[in-house]
């Protein structure tokens, strides 16, 4: 009898482990590297080079969401209406677009197809599970880049990272010191993009980068006056600033989140403004 | 925990780089008065180099550090300074903390209660504050070590001078749980060991709960009258909690400890 239960027990485990989202392979070892697919993203930004914005006005509106994790595409069609009919300029999603499953790629990808607008994306964490990597490449190429909004008086420059792998690693942190040094004097405001939460405000069972990376962000964004921190991955909104730099994290878009929304970028002349929209 | 917070903030965040040296004294007077009370109280000094590798120390950070520290009736009070090797244009102290325990015993194995401190200056501009509680207990080769703790990232009033930083100077993290799971392979007074120990944290760095690292180490000493030298390891990834793992980095000490009876 106890045989029986046991024999049961491991199918039904096995059932469940196989029918969930969750790749839990990524505990022992990840398919994918943060310095392999930061070399490849930047392979993939000299021949695709990104997409800057020109606006023919002095302010402009851009939506940013989190979190999709795209299997069903309720909330998705519903953030993707808006966005089309809106006189938003872009939308970013700041990861965990998918499961990493390969039909829920394809499944996004014909969403994403109708949008017809400037779509700005990075992977998240269950982006990378069951090999989504070569999925996410293969369709939208980089996850490491920078764009800018031109104004009619000034730009704007949006750094996107990637944080999938709950680290940026070496070569995406010297990347983005150049970018920093290189370009924010030149910029009005500067608007980082990643997808793992840097602030542990409440109590979390998600991974944030470790303390050694978050203080050294915070130093980082500190000094080159980032203005604002968009991120997602603990799918519950929080705006926490510190120093001069606030620190957002985004309601999921996720079918099965009753908060989901998006949260509205405006940048005006003399301030940049945000605000956190919910679909209900 | 609201208490707590406010606690906190009020011990914590008043401090400044003066208050840290006026601690550092205080607790070099205690040691002192402990001294004279040579008779009872049992001294002890680890003397240690490290080298942490990561992306953000590159190539690599190297210190050399110190850690003092009494015992006395079950009572002890340790203390540790980790100075840079390199990197000593943007900071010259890696790290200081300060710990005062009470060790005792249940069930004939030993429980250790320590209350600590830790002051870690990531550059010119931003430091680490952490404080925080912890229960060791010891059963034959096995350490459990709970506790909880919170971090504080806090600019500097030169870094809030220099780039207008007006409010918002500081952050409280959420409290953070602390633990240690440590095996050691042969019995508690052989002249060497290894022991394995998964962890987050170590004498300077406490990760985030859902951030665990792996620690193995080696311990050796030639009899009970010998310095006894010791290596630790810790490997460092990222992601874990989030089942996406990647390689962040690794943390190797080596150093020598002396009981002085």
């Amino acid at each position: 009898m106890g045989h029986k239960i046991r024999i049961y027990s491991i199918i039904l485990l096995s059932a469940v482990i196989y029918s969930c989202d969750v790749d839990f392979s990524g505990f022992i070892r990840s398919t994918d590297r943060v310095e392999e697919r930061f070399v490849q993203s930047m392979a993939y930004n000299d021949v695709h080079p990104v997409e800057n914005i020109i606006v023919d006005s002095s302010h402009y509106d851009l939506l940013a969401a989190a979190d999709l994790h795209v299997g069903t595409t309720i909330n998705t069609e519903i953030l993707f209406t808006y966005y089309k009919s809106s006189d938003d300029i872009a939308l970013i999603l700041a990861g965990d677009i998918v499961s990493g499953r390969r039909e829920h790629y394809e499944l996004f990808s014909e969403c994403a197809e109708e949008v017809n607008k400037p779509l700005y994306m990075i992977t998240g964490n269950h982006d990378l599970y069951f090999d989504g990597w070569k999925s996410f490449y293969e369709l939208f190429g980089s996850s490491t880049y920078c764009f800018t909004v031109t104004t009619t008086d000034t730009s704007d420059l949006y750094i996107c990272l990637d944080s999938g792998g709950g680290t940026l690693g070496k070569s995406q942190v010297e990347w983005l010191e150049g970018v920093l040094a290189q370009n924010r004097h030149n910029s009005r405001y500067c608007i980082v993009v990643s997808h793992v939460n840097i602030l542990r405000t409440r109590r979390t069972t998600s991974a944030n980068p470790l303390v050694e990376e978050v203080a050294y962000l915070l130093d980082l964004f500190a000094k080159y006056d980032v203005n604002l921190v968009i991120t997602g991955h603990d799918h519950v909104q929080d705006a926490t600033k510190i120093g001069n730099t606030t620190y957002l994290i985004l309601d999921a878009v996720v079918d099965s989140n009753p908060n989901a929304g998006y949260i509205k970028i405006s940048s005006e002349p003399d301030t940049l403004k945000y605000e956190f929209v919910r679909f209900y | 925990m609201t208490i707590n917070r406010i606690l906190i903030k009020f011990v914590i965040i008043n401090s400044t780089e003066m208050k840290l040296l006026k601690l550092i004294s205080v607790i070099l007077f205690f040691e002192l008065y402990l001294v004279s009370l040579e008779g009872y109280a049992q001294f002890k000094i680890d003397v240690f180099s490290s080298i942490a590798v990561n992306p953000i120390e590159r190539p690599c950070l190297i210190t050399a550090g110190f850690t003092p520290g009494y015992e006395y009736k079950g009572l002890s009070l340790d203390y540790s300074m980790d100075i840079n090797i390199n990197h000593r244009e943007t900071k010259v102290i890696n790290a200081f903390a300060a710990s005062m325990s009470y060790k005792f015993n249940i069930k004939n194995n030993p429980l250790k209660i320590s209350v600590f401190y830790c002051n870690k200056p990531i550059s010119q501009m931003l430091q680490i504050h952490n404080t925080g509680l912890k229960f060791k207990y010891e059963v034959k080769k096995w350490e459990f070590t709970l506790g909880n703790n919170f971090n504080i990232y806090r600019f500097t009033n030169d870094a809030a001078d220099t780039y207008n930083i007006n409010d918002n100077q500081y952050l409280v993290e959420s409290a953070n749980i602390m633990y240690s799971v440590k095996y050691y392979i042969m019995q508690p007074l052989s002249l060497y060991n290894f022991y394995i120990n998964l962890t987050n944290f170590e004498l300077f760095i406490i990760e985030q709960e859902t951030n665990p690292m792996l620690n193995v180490g080696f311990i050796w000493k030639k009899n009970n009258n010998w310095p006894k030298v010791f290596v630790d390891y810790w490997y460092q990834s990222a992601g874990f909690n989030n089942i996406r793992v990647n390689y962040f980095g690794w943390l190797t000490r080596i150093g020598v400890q002396w009981d002085i009876k």
